[in-house]
C-alpha cells in the first residue's frame, strides 16, 4: 500500500502504464484509487462507482461521444471517458462528471507525470459535480 | 371563483354512415368507393374503413369493429347534438375529437385512397362538427402518415383553423415506431403551427399492417388487447425519445392516449437506467428520459381501467407527476370502457382537478379557448 505523504503518491512509471487501461492502487488514507493515461495524460478517480459501487478501475477508458444533432455520432477530443464495467456508466476522467446520468460522478484525484515518476493527488471534485 | 371548465381530451367520434365522410370525396374517388344501393342486394360500395380484429365480446355484429359500437344508446352520439347532450349530461364542458374509425384510415394499404379519405375525415371533422359543435368542440388533424410529405400539407391547410388544434397520427401505416426519421415532416408541420401530436394506442391494433398492438405477437383477443394498451404507446413514447426527434423539434408536444397512467413509472424509470448506461448509442440526446418525457409529453386519464382507489392512484401517477399537470381527462366516450367524469373525479385527488379536468389541456393547445377558464394550477 503506498502511503501518502504531504503532497502525492508516486504509483508508478509510464512504462506500467497502457494507454486506456486503469491501474489499480491501494493508497493509504485514500483507499483503492484508479490511474490511466488517456492521449498523453494521467487521471486518478476512487475505485469506486457512485452508481452501485462497481469497481469502475476494472473498466476501460472510451473516447467521450456525443452527437451535436440526432442521427450523428462523434468523438469528443481531449479526456475521454471511463467506462464503469458493471452497468456501463460513464464519467469523464478530467471532472468525474456521469455523462449520462449527471447525478451520479465519480470522485476525482490529481495526476501528473513529473520526472519520470506518475504521481497522484488527492483533490475533491467540482461543485458543480 | 370560477369553477374550472372541464375538457374531454379523448372523444372517438365517428359516422353513423360512412356517405357522411364519402360526399366529401372528389368526383374520381367518390365513383371508385362507389354508391350504396347501386348493386342488387344493396350493395355496391366499398366499405372505407378499416378493421381491428379484437372485438368486443359484447356485440355480436361481426361487420362491426371494436370501435363502432351500434347500440341504441351510443348512436346518439353519432352526431354533433347527440355528443354535446352526452356532455352535457355529465357536466363536460368542451370535448376535443380524436376520432373513431377514421383513425384507422392511415394504415389503408391503398395509401392514395388512404390519403383521400383522410382529407375528407378531415373535412367532414370540421364542418359537421366543429363548425356545428357551438363552440364546445375541438378537433386533430388526421394525416397521411405512410406518406409524410403528404402529411405535412394536409396539416398545412389547416394552419389557420379555429378548431383544429392538434395532429392525430392514427394508425401505424408504415409499421415503424414513430420516432423515426420519416416522421420528421409530420412533427416539423406541427411544430411550425404550434400543434400537439396525438398518439392512441389502437393505432397498431390493425391485422392491414406488420406493426403489432404487443410484443411477442398479436393477442388471441379483446381483453388481452386492452391489458396490454400501453405497449404500443411505449414503443412510440421510447423511440420518440431515443431517435432525437425532441432535439429536432424542441417545442413538439406529444400527448399519449389509450392506456391510462400507471403503466408511467417502471417504463420510464427502466428507460432513464438504461439510457444511463447504454447512452452512447443515443449521443445526441441532452436530457435524460425523464426530462425528456416531462418536457414534451402530456397523458390522457383513458383509460382509468380499474383503479382500486384514488389514494392507489396517486402512489402511482404521483411519481411521475406530483401536480397532475402531466396528465388530461379523458373520458374515451363512446367506447364502451369509457371513464364517466364521476368516476374521473372520484380517482384523481382533488388537488390535480383544475389541471387534470381542464387547466393542462388549455396550457398545451393554444388554440383551445374556453370563456371564464380558470387559471391552471402552478406546479
Amino acid at each position: 500500500m503506498k502511503k501518502p505523504d504531504a503532497a502525492y503518491v508516486v504509483v508508478g512509471s509510464p512504462d506500467e502504464f497502457q494507454d486506456g487501461t486503469p491501474k489499480i492502487i491501494e493508497i493509504e488514507d485514500v483507499g483503492s484509487v484508479g490511474v490511466v493515461r488517456w492521449n498523453g495524460e494521467y487521471y486518478a478517480f476512487r475505485n469506486q462507482c457512485p452508481h452501485q459501487y462497481g469497481p469502475v478501475g476494472r473498466g476501460r477508458v472510451h473516447p467521450a461521444m456525443h452527437g451535436s444533432k440526432a442521427g450523428q455520432a462523434e468523438l469528443e477530443p481531449g479526456p475521454g471517458v471511463i467506462v464503469c464495467p458493471w452497468h456501463k456508466y460513464e464519467y469523464r476522467l478530467d471532472s468525474g462528471q456521469g455523462l449520462r446520468r449527471r447525478q451520479f460522478n465519480l470522485e476525482i484525484l490529481s495526476a501528473e507525470l513529473t520526472n519520470g515518476e506518475v504521481r497522484v493527488w488527492r483533490r475533491r471534485n467540482s461543485e458543480s459535480c | 371563483m370560477n369553477a374550472t371548465k372541464v375538457i374531454d381530451c379523448a372523444v372517438h367520434h365517428d359516422w353513423d354512415d360512412q356517405a357522411e365522410v364519402v360526399q366529401y370525396l372528389g368526383k374520381a374517388w367518390k365513383e371508385y368507393v362507389g354508391e350504396p344501393g347501386s348493386l342488387p342486394w344493396g350493395f355496391g360500395s366499398k366499405y372505407i374503413g378499416l378493421d381491428v380484429p379484437y372485438k368486443n365480446p359484447t356485440i355480436h355484429d361481426p361487420y362491426v369493429s371494436s370501435f363502432q359500437i351500434r347500440s341504441d344508446s351510443e348512436r346518439p352520439m353519432r352526431s354533433v347534438n347527440g355528443l354535446i347532450g352526452e356532455l352535457d349530461g355529465e357536466g363536460v364542458d368542451a370535448g376535443i375529437l380524436v376520432y373513431g374509425s377514421s383513425m384507422l384510415l392511415p394504415g389503408d394499404n391503398n395509401v392514395y385512397l388512404g390519403k383521400e379519405l383522410i382529407s375528407a375525415a378531415n373535412r367532414w371533422t370540421q364542418e359537421m362538427w366543429l363548425e356545428e359543435g357551438q363552440g364546445r368542440l375541438w378537433g386533430s388533424i388526421l394525416v397521411p402518415n405512410q406518406l409524410p410529405v403528404e402529411a405535412a400539407k394536409e396539416i398545412r391547410n389547416y394552419a389557420s383553423s379555429r378548431y383544429m388544434i392538434q395532429v392525430a397520427i392514427g394508425a401505424n401505416g408504415l409499421s415503424k415506431p414513430l420516432g423515426h426519421p420519416i416522421y420528421d415532416p409530420i412533427y416539423k408541420a406541427a411544430c411550425d403551427l404550434g400543434l400537439p401530436v396525438v398518439i392512441n394506442s389502437f393505432g397498431d391494433a390493425l391485422i392491414d399492417s406488420l406493426a403489432h398492438p404487443t410484443a411477442g405477437g398479436p393477442p388471441a383477443g379483446y381483453v388481452e388487447s386492452r391489458v396490454l394498451a400501453s405497449q404500443p404507446l411505449i414503443t412510440h413514447a421510447c423511440s420518440l425519445i431515443a431517435q432525437g426527434t425532441f432535439e429536432k423539434f424542441r417545442d413538439l408536444q406529444v400527448v399519449l392516449i389509450g392506456a391510462g397512467v400507471a403503466w408511467l413509472p417502471s417504463f420510464l424509470w427502466r428507460f432513464d437506467v438504461n439510457m444511463g448506461a447504454f447512452g452512447r448509442e443515443s449521443p445526441w440526446l441532452t436530457k435524460s428520459p425523464l426530462e425528456y418525457f416531462e418536457s414534451n409529453f402530456h397523458v390522457c386519464t383513458y383509460r382509468l381501467g380499474a383503479v382500486p382507489s384514488r389514494q392507489r392512484f396517486e402512489l402511482v401517477a404521483g411519481k411521475v407527476s406530483t401536480d397532475g399537470s402531466m396528465y388530461m381527462y379523458g373520458s374515451g366516450r363512446p367506447f364502451a370502457d369509457f371513464d364517466p367524469l364521476a368516476r374521473v373525479r372520484e380517482i384523481v385527488p382533488a388537488e390535480w382537478h383544475s389541471n387534470v379536468l381542464g387547466g393542462s389541456a388549455r396550457a398545451l393547445y393554444p388554440r383551445l379557448s374556453i370563456e371564464d377558464v380558470s387559471a391552471p394550477a402552478q406546479s
